[in-house]
């Protein structure tokens, strides 16, 4: 899509990829480790024949969602996230395979916070959390200083009331 | 000044209680009447506990709730043990409303919402005097200029009894009467005398013709005091700043909204009303809008559309609504049809392996969805107008929702992987409401998607 504003054209760090491999592995291990339980379990009460059937299918699944989601995504997500924040709108781009754009006009923001996760924390990243009326949005994987800095600027944007 | 609720409230909220607590009398002191079991006892000591702590608890309630109007803000005290006290700008007041049940009107009372659209809770003041009401209503408002309300549409008998019709009301009938067979049959036993009756009726064909012909007329006259029960009464009304909509007769409902606190306007048809041309139209609120079935904030449900338009022309005049709007572009009808459907790919699987012997209903739900997806194709309009955005789609029933570009809380723009193949979005907006009103267009053009970026990026 071809626009007279301009593009977002911040990046989102580079470690991002790293740390999404990391924790998605974590996540899809511990999935696997309950699939095999239960499949273990299975064997061994015998429970009912499709409900082995929807474990095995289940599991693939899981192998299948593991490859894309470890293997590929992170790479293309984090090359494709672009943000802009200016005093009027923020502005989201990103989309491994459906491409996303998101305008939020500044004046609708109501929020914004910084959280991260134990496994963000490593890598010293944070995410931003853009809370409007309507929804709440998300930044991933940015650098504690570019995150606290954003954050800031953000609020002080913000401030501006109109009608609502 | 702090007020309280009217103390008639105390006797309603008693009142209300016993009534909920008819089934549970019954069973200790009806259907365990003679029982000396211990645990019946015990039940209805608690019985008669509950029934003294609900009614300290209801007069405490009633005590303790106490509003106060003090320079633009509205102070509200309650709690029992828990103190607690709201302060709400009158400002922030996105609509109020009023529900006067026919109980309320015997005491000149009713109940009246207002709502913030904050995440916490409306305001409810609930048994006040319609005067207070009227007061409180005129505060909100700030002047204390006359009241000049100007009446854009009033409900007529005709228009009552078309709406009976278009409504399919006189379907309602068949509850009542199924409600009414089993409650006699719980007493009656009407087993036996339902299967003479239907051996009967049987034997002899040409009765059903005076039957049906009864239930018929039964159901027209059922279907015709119950829309005149709900939508009775109905008028529109307004001033500078403000629209009135009213309707109901033996409970009735007001229900106020100030011009600029109209975040959309939705044009709904059902497949029957497109036929007969008829059009309900919502105002969207940033606030609760009441019980969704009552709704509280549409026109009259069965306005004809061109009657529809000179209304809101009328009410909200900067809304200007063009019936000429764009169509999708070829490829899209094609997108739509190649998409996979989840929905069919499912059934299919679980059909083939269960049923296998019914294979053919695949192909007719394939055609189903395909024909679904080609009225869609043909029904999707959009129209940047001005400031103002017009999205229409809907299958069988269209919704038209038309905004405007400040109303708007953000927008979104996407393409999936086939839209990519094809220069297609989907393009989306979010309006205030209660949950938030989300309206979309599939496949729209991507020059189009990216004049419609532009469009919102210039508000202001």
């Amino acid at each position: 899509m071809r626009t007279e504003i301009e593009e977002p054209a911040q990046h989102i760090s580079p470690q991002a990829a790293r740390m999404w491999r990391v924790s998605r592995t974590i996540g899809h291990g511990i999935t696997l480790l309950v699939l095999a339980v239960l499949i273990g379990m299975d064997s061994f009460f015998s429970w009912w024949s499709w409900l082995g059937w929807a474990l095995y299918g289940l599991t693939a699944l899981t192998v299948l969602s593991a490859v894309y989601s470890i293997g590929i995504e992170p790479a293309i997500l984090q090359r494709t996230w672009r943000y802009s924040v200016s005093e009027e709108y923020i502005q989201l781009k990103h989309g491994a395979l459906t491409h996303v754009r998101v305008l939020v006009p500044m004046t609708k923001v109501e929020y914004v916070t910084t959280n991260q996760g134990p496994i963000m924390r490593k890598y010293g990243l944070f995410n931003i959390q853009i809370g409007t009326m309507a929804s709440t949005h998300n930044i991933p994987a940015i650098s504690e200083k570019e995150a606290f800095e954003l954050r800031e600027q953000i609020a002080r944007l913000a401030q501006v009331k109109d009608g609502e | 000044m702090k007020k309280r609720l009217h103390p008639v409230r105390v006797l309603f909220s008693i009142i209300h209680l016993l009534k909920n607590l008819f089934f549970p009398a019954i069973f200790l002191f009806v259907i365990h009447s003679a029982s000396e079991a211990k645990w019946v006892i015990w039940g209805r000591y608690g019985f008669f506990a509950f029934i003294l702590i609900s009614m300290i608890g209801a007069v405490l309630t009633w005590w303790t709730f106490r509003y106060e109007f003090r320079e633009q803000t509205l102070h509200v005290h309650n709690g029992i043990f828990v103190k607690s006290e709201r302060h709400v700008p009158l400002e922030r007041i996105q609509n109020a409303h009023r529900h006067t049940s026919f109980f309320y009107k015997l005491f000149r009372m009713t109940s009246l919402s207002l709502e913030t659209g904050g995440d916490e809770a409306s305001v409810k003041l609930d048994m006040i005097l319609l005067k207070e009401a009227d007061r409180i209503e005129g505060m909100l408002k700030g002047e204390i200029e006359q009241d000049i309300r100007r009446i854009h549409f009033k409900v007529t008998n005709r228009e009552l009894f078309k709406a009976s019709f278009t409504s399919l009301s006189f379907f309602t009938i068949i509850p009542i009467l199924a409600s009414v067979y089993f409650t006699m049959d719980d007493f009656f036993k009407l087993g036996g005398l339902t299967r003479e009756v239907a051996d009967y009726v049987m034997a002899a064909l040409w009765l059903l013709i005076p039957i049906i012909f009864a239930l018929f007329i039964f159901g027209a006259a059922a279907g015709i005091i119950t829309t005149y029960l709900r939508y009775g009464n109905f008028g529109i009304m307004s001033d500078d700043e403000r629209i009135y909509l009213k309707k109901g007769v033996l409970n009735e409902t007001l229900f106020t909204i100030t011009k600029e606190k109209v975040q959309a306007v939705k044009w709904k048809q059902s497949l029957l009303k497109q036929w007969f041309g008829l059009v309900e139209v919502e105002l969207i609120s940033a606030g609760n809008v009441g019980e969704e079935e009552l709704g509280t904030n549409s026109l009259f449900p069965f306005l004809p559309v061109k009657e529809a338009a000179r209304i809101v022309e009328e009410l909200l005049p900067e809304y200007k609504i063009k019936m000429e709007m764009e169509q999708l572009p070829r490829n899209a009808l094609w997108i739509k049809l190649m998409r996979p459907s989840y929905l069919w790919i499912i059934t299919t699987i679980i059909l083939l392996w269960w049923q296998p012997v019914y294979w053919y209903a695949s192909p007719i739900l394939l055609m189903l969805l395909l024909f679904g997806r080609w009225l869609e194709f043909k029904r999707a309009r959009y129209l940047i107008n001005g400031s103002f955005l017009q999205i229409k789609s809907g299958i069988f029933s269209t919704e038209l929702l038309v905004t405007n570009r400040e109303k708007i809380q953000e927008i979104d723009v996407k393409e999936g992987l086939l839209q990519q193949k094809w220069n297609l979005s989907t393009i989306r907006i979010a309006n205030r409401a209660k949950p938030v009103h989300y309206a979309a267009m599939m496949d729209v053009p991507v020059s189009v998607a990216g004049a419609f970026y532009d469009w919102y990026a210039k508000r202001e």
